[in-house]
């Protein structure tokens, strides 16, 4: 049974290293990631430090949902010099676990770092090299008072290894975490095949070599009569064996297959998204602090005007249920429903969001289920990784969508990644806000959809008014992928001004995927992404009452997926198409829209598909915004000059294909 | 026994590396763990022990070499064994200093042709596929259609205007005038010009209305239909070709001229003389002058010679009887005697009967091969092609161009293989090169 148990984890993750089916998850983890939940072995991050914030939402779900155990991040020592090991540790060793959490939930997260310190990465050494700390243990000071019960360990001393581990644990279980390990150790083989060991000498490898912890050990064994060296041989030979016989099978074309992609081409698109529907991911009774009738916030609202039009005129902005409304009642309801579900990030508890979406939530929930994050945007998103893997759902939110670089590599190869790399059995029910700004210039005002839309993985809405925030939040709460949802800030005050029948108290999901037709018409369609929509309905009343056109709007609402049918269809009627929104224009991902739409609908098209975005420039000051973000006038612009040359119109900007080539030309 | 030394594999997607540098001479002894030799790949430089002990018995690589990774580079073995099955490619040789002469041999990427661009239409000619597309539907021609799109393209308002503008046509009209890719004329005789399907129907380039005529065919032309459909269906016919030399039949032919000339009754034609010459052959080669009968052979003593006369009726096959007993002159005068027959349509129907292989010519238009269709139960017919002038070695060894008849052999392959049919066409050929008469 036990040798069963053993070949199991062998073969599975061998034959997952030679990428075959038959491996732990269908050879799509690869050989640098092969891992396997069911037993708590999370997987392995190819990216150096990869893991260094994941792990602490490991430990987060733990707490947040009182589960058992501790979560043991296995590190480089020179992931010490990655932002997401730092962010990590401070993430994990915030004072508000002691200090604001209440009751059960009080006390640090259970988690150790342990810093597999082999003195190198790849070809650099850190001590002496690449990095200024020493001693790794002493970085442990600078996270908590208790500096991080930091302790260097003899790596090549398993007893001391078990002693330490047991103390630790110790630690942990008194909620006293986190923890920091600096295990010291040796790596013998090099980084990689094309390591040639360089940067070492043959001497220090021997001198490694000669206290090989694993025959030193056996020798004390021996020594202290605990077994006899035909015992250590045997269980070296067994253990070759063993390793032999599962190599032999794994690396088998016959025996272990890759997955076949010609009997199935679509392997590998089915496992890219879960598209799960559920309703909460933890039967306990979710905490919360009042009945949800009782909150203010949820009192105000029900004073709105859930329709932001009366007698053909807008509700004034008090009055009126705003987008914010909207995306406020689909994630209370969530938290209502949802034990696991949890938000944090920068102002979100007692400031209710730095735009006022979480307004009233600080009053509904208690601290370990709404709280403020440190400003670690790489922590907020690898956190809520981790915290996702393990069985939660959470919302993560950056205040700016211009801040996504700081969480790159949890955005593009972390959050996107692990449901297809665990083929399927790992689930992301993440649902990621970030607002896009305007009026506060280069660093705070972008709108960078188009840059996730490319990364395979996520799910990328951009809902602009109340009906279609609460619907695809909705939906987005209900799933378990992970959505980016993307909130312009000027709209976060719009009434509802489409959809006649108003928002709908009662809950109700709008598919991910699926564009809305905004106005019809049928000389021209109009397609946009986010706060453009406005734009360009502003633009059809000019073309309408100025030019007699009819000009058919359509809002995009979701970018990843895209479901092309009602914009086809419309193509088809009106044969022109402009397609605008506020992203810079060079690689929009309206280009690949108007290129989709060229390639099937070509025949019905009476000019090429347009495309009206931002200047490929920094965003200017506030009062210059008009000369970077598309205006109506824009609009009508370039519908003149590439399009439909309009009787009497005076286009202001230069649309021309000359002026097209001479930007391109100057990459401006 | 000895090992070999092979090019480590460093990383999954080297291919090849690049050898450096031996530590040893072949004939040196290593020792395991000794530095044996260097090697780099796009990434590093690499040392390579040896991982037995014994004598350098050969090397195969040199600076420079790009070996793929897991080649065998060396052999390491005890001294004077064998390292035959070690080499590369089979051969042992044992790498020696570098021969001066080798030549490195570029692998030049074959020069690659660019298409030459199109020159693109004129500004005017732009379209877009809405507009060409509704251009087509309502038959409105684009060819003098000025476009109001951006840099003159026309768009969909372009061709709607001169739809809209265009003499109304009923949807009868521009139905036929779409079938018949037709362009509508510029009026019609409807009610205020609309232009009626008649309108279309006589435009001056509709030619299809009324342009043939029915008629029942003759019973002779039912009878050949019948006949040639039976014979392509019923047997396995097909056609060996080959020409023969044409000098002595066309000199024989100039004698007889000048001997008609000088009152001699008997025009003998070309005609005649390949009859003649393949009656000759029928009686060598007796195995295609028979009829298939499905399960037995009809072989006959004599020839009957069959040979398609075309007449106003149509095509007609009389019979001479014993062709192998006429001399060419009662050969000739009976065939030219039914062919009239044939032609007036006199001819006795017995004389329809009977052929045991037949001769068809049109040779006299100009036809240099074909295919004729057997007359079955008969095995083969012989198609007479006209006479061309082809290249060949002449018999001073010199190459000039002499005149050659061409011959079309159909058979059924039922009665007789290909040999046999082939052996005959060849005899004939022989005979007709070698006529005497």
């Amino acid at each position: 049974m036990n040798d069963l148990a053993i070949d199991f984890l062998l073969y599975g993750t061998l034959a997952e290293i030679f990428a075959r089916e038959n491996g732990f998850n269908k050879g799509l983890g690869g050989s640098m990631h092969a891992f396997f939940t069911p037993f708590g072995v999370y997987p392995n991050n190819a990216i150096v430090g990869g893991s260094g914030d994941i792990a602490v939402g490991g430990a987060l779900y733990k707490k947040v949902n009182k589960k058992p155990g501790i979560v043991v991040a296995n590190i480089g020592d020179a992931s010490m010099g990655c932002g997401p090991v730092w962010e990590g540790m401070v993430f994990s060793s915030m004072d508000q676990f002691r200090l604001l959490w209440e009751g059960e939930f009080q006390g640090g997260l259970p988690i150790i770092f342990n810093f597999m310190n082999n003195q190198y990465g790849m070809g650099g050494q850190t001590r002496g090299e690449t990095m200024g700390y020493d001693v790794l243990a002493r970085v442990g000071a600078a996270f908590a008072p208790y500096q991080m019960h930091t302790e260097r360990v003899d790596g090549y001393n398993p007893l001391a290894m078990i002693d330490a581990c047991g103390r630790k644990k110790k630690i942990l279980e008194e909620k006293k975490g986190p923890v920091l390990l600096d295990t010291l150790t040796y790596r013998f083989s090099g980084h990689s095949p094309s390591d040639a060991s360089s940067y070492r000498t043959k001497e220090e490898i021997e001198a490694w070599q000669n206290v090989d912890s694993i025959i030193d050990y056996g020798q004390s064994l021996v020594k202290a009569g605990i077994c006899s060296q035909s015992d250590l041989d045997e269980i070296k030979a067994n253990t070759v064996g063993k390793v032999e016989k599962v190599l032999k099978l794994a690396s088998s074309d016959d025996i272990s297959p890759k997955m076949n992609l010609y009997a199935n081409p679509r392997a590998i698109e089915e496992v890219m998204f879960t598209n799960g529907s559920v309703d909460s991911f933890d039967d306990r009774e979710p905490e919360v602090n009042m009945p949800m009738e009782e909150n203010p916030r949820v009192q105000q609202i029900a004073k709105k005007e859930r329709f932001g039009l009366k007698d053909g005129k807008e509700v004034s902005k008090m009055k009126a249920y705003q987008l914010r409304d909207g995306l406020f009642e689909a994630i209370v309801d969530r938290f209502y429903k949802d034990a696991t579900c949890i938000a944090y990030g920068e102002e979100n508890r007692d400031w209710g969001g730095a735009f006022a979406v979480y307004r009233g939530l600080t009053e509904a929930l208690p601290y370990h289920r709404l709280f403020n994050s440190s400003i670690s945007e790489g922590a907020i998103v690898g956190t809520a990784v981790g915290y996702a893997l393990c069985g939660g759902r959470v919302i993560p939110e950056l205040m700016y969508c211009d801040f996504l670089g700081r969480a790159g590599d949890e955005v593009f190869n972390q959050m996107s990644k692990w449901q297809a790399m665990s083929a399927g059995y790992l689930k992301m029910p993440i649902v990621m806000r970030v607002s896009v700004g305007s009026k506060y210039g280069a660093q705070h005002s972008q709108d960078w959809s188009s840059l996730v839309a490319h990364i395979p993985g996520i799910k990328v809405i951009f809902p602009t008014t109340p009906y279609d925030a609460k619907g695809l939040l909705n939906a987005a709460l209900q799933g378990t992928d992970p959505v980016m949802v993307f909130e312009s800030q000027r709209l976060y005050d719009i009434g509802e001004l489409f959809h006649t029948a108003g928002v709908p108290e009662g809950y109700y999901e709008i598919e991910i995927g699926d564009p809305d037709v905004k106005r019809a018409g049928k000389d021209i369609t109009i397609l946009t992404i986010g706060s453009t929509l406005y734009t360009a309905i502003e633009a059809a009343k000019t073309l309408e009452e100025k030019y007699g056109l009819s000009a058919e709007v359509i809002d995009a609402r979701s970018i990843v997926p895209f479901n092309y049918e009602k914009v086809i269809e419309s193509v088809k009627k009106t044969g022109r198409i402009v397609l605008a929104s506020d992203a810079c224009e060079r690689g929009s991902v309206l280009k690949e829209m108007a290129q989709t739409i060229s390639e099937t609908a070509f025949d019905y098209l009476d000019a090429p598909p347009v495309v009206v975005g931002s200047r490929n420039w920094i965003t200017p000051a506030y009062e210059l915004e008009e000369f970077f973000f598309p205006q109506k006038q824009w609009i009508l612009d370039a519908i003149h000059t590439k399009i439909l040359p309009l009787e009497g119109h005076e286009p202001k900007h230069d649309f021309s294909s000359k002026e097209q080539l001479r930007r391109s030309k100057l990459g401006v | 026994m000895a090992e070999a030394v092979i090019m480590p594999r460093q990383g999954q997607s080297v291919e090849s590396c690049i050898f450096s540098e031996w530590f040893f001479k072949v004939g040196d002894k290593v020792s395991k763990g000794d530095m044996l030799f260097t090697y780099e790949t796009d990434k590093a430089a690499f040392e390579q022990e040896a991982l037995v002990d014994g004598v350098l018995l050969a090397t195969f690589a040199k600076e420079g070499d790009e070996i793929p990774v897991l080649e065998t580079i060396a052999v390491i073995g005890a001294e004077g064994e064998s390292i035959d099955e070690f080499a590369p490619g089979g051969k042992a040789t044992v790498q020696t200093a570098s021969d001066p002469h080798d030549e490195v041999k570029e692998d030049k990427a074959p020069e690659i042709q660019q298409p030459i661009a199109e020159v693109s239409a004129g500004k005017d000619s732009a379209i877009s596929p809405r507009a060409k597309n509704l251009a087509a539907k309502e038959h409105v021609s684009i060819e003098h259609l000025k476009g109001t799109g951006p840099e003159g393209r026309i768009i969909e308002r372009d061709v709607e205007a001169a739809a809209k503008n265009r003499t109304k046509a009923t949807p009868l009209a521009k139905s036929i005038a779409a079938h018949d890719h037709k362009e509508l004329p510029a009026t019609g005789t409807g009610f205020g010009g609309k232009i009626r399907a008649a309108d279309v129907k006589q435009m001056p380039s509709v030619t299809l209305a009324n342009d043939f005529t029915d008629k029942k065919i003759s019973n002779i032309r039912k009878i050949i239909a019948q006949n040639m459909y039976e014979s392509l269906a019923n047997t396995a016919q097909l056609t060996l070709h080959t020409s023969a030399d044409a000098r002595k039949m066309l000199s024989i032919r100039n004698a007889m001229k000048s001997k008609m000339a000088d009152g001699y009754a008997y025009n003998i034609t070309i005609n005649d003389m390949v009859s003649f010459a393949t009656i000759r052959a029928l009686i060598v080669n007796p195995e295609i002058n028979i009829h298939f009968m499905g399960d037995s052979i009809r072989s006959f003593s004599n020839v009957h010679l069959g040979f398609a006369v075309d007449t106003p009726r149509g095509l007609m096959v009389p019979t001479v009887k014993n062709a192998n007993h006429l001399t060419i002159e009662g050969l000739s005068a009976t065939m030219k005697e039914l062919a009239g027959a044939c032609q007036k349509g006199s001819v006795n129907p017995e004389s329809l009967q009977g052929a045991t292989f037949t001769m068809t010519n049109l040779g006299g238009f100009g036809i240099e091969m074909f295919t004729p269709v057997l007359n079955p139960p008969q095995a083969g017919i012989l198609g007479v092609n006209t006479i061309t002038q082809q290249a060949a070695q002449l018999e001073g060894g010199a190459f000039g161009f002499i005149p050659k008849i061409g011959l079309s052999l159909t058979f059924d392959h039922r009665a007789l293989d290909g040999a046999p049919a082939a052996r005959f066409l060849q005899s004939v050929a022989h005979h007709i090169e070698n006529l005497s008469i």
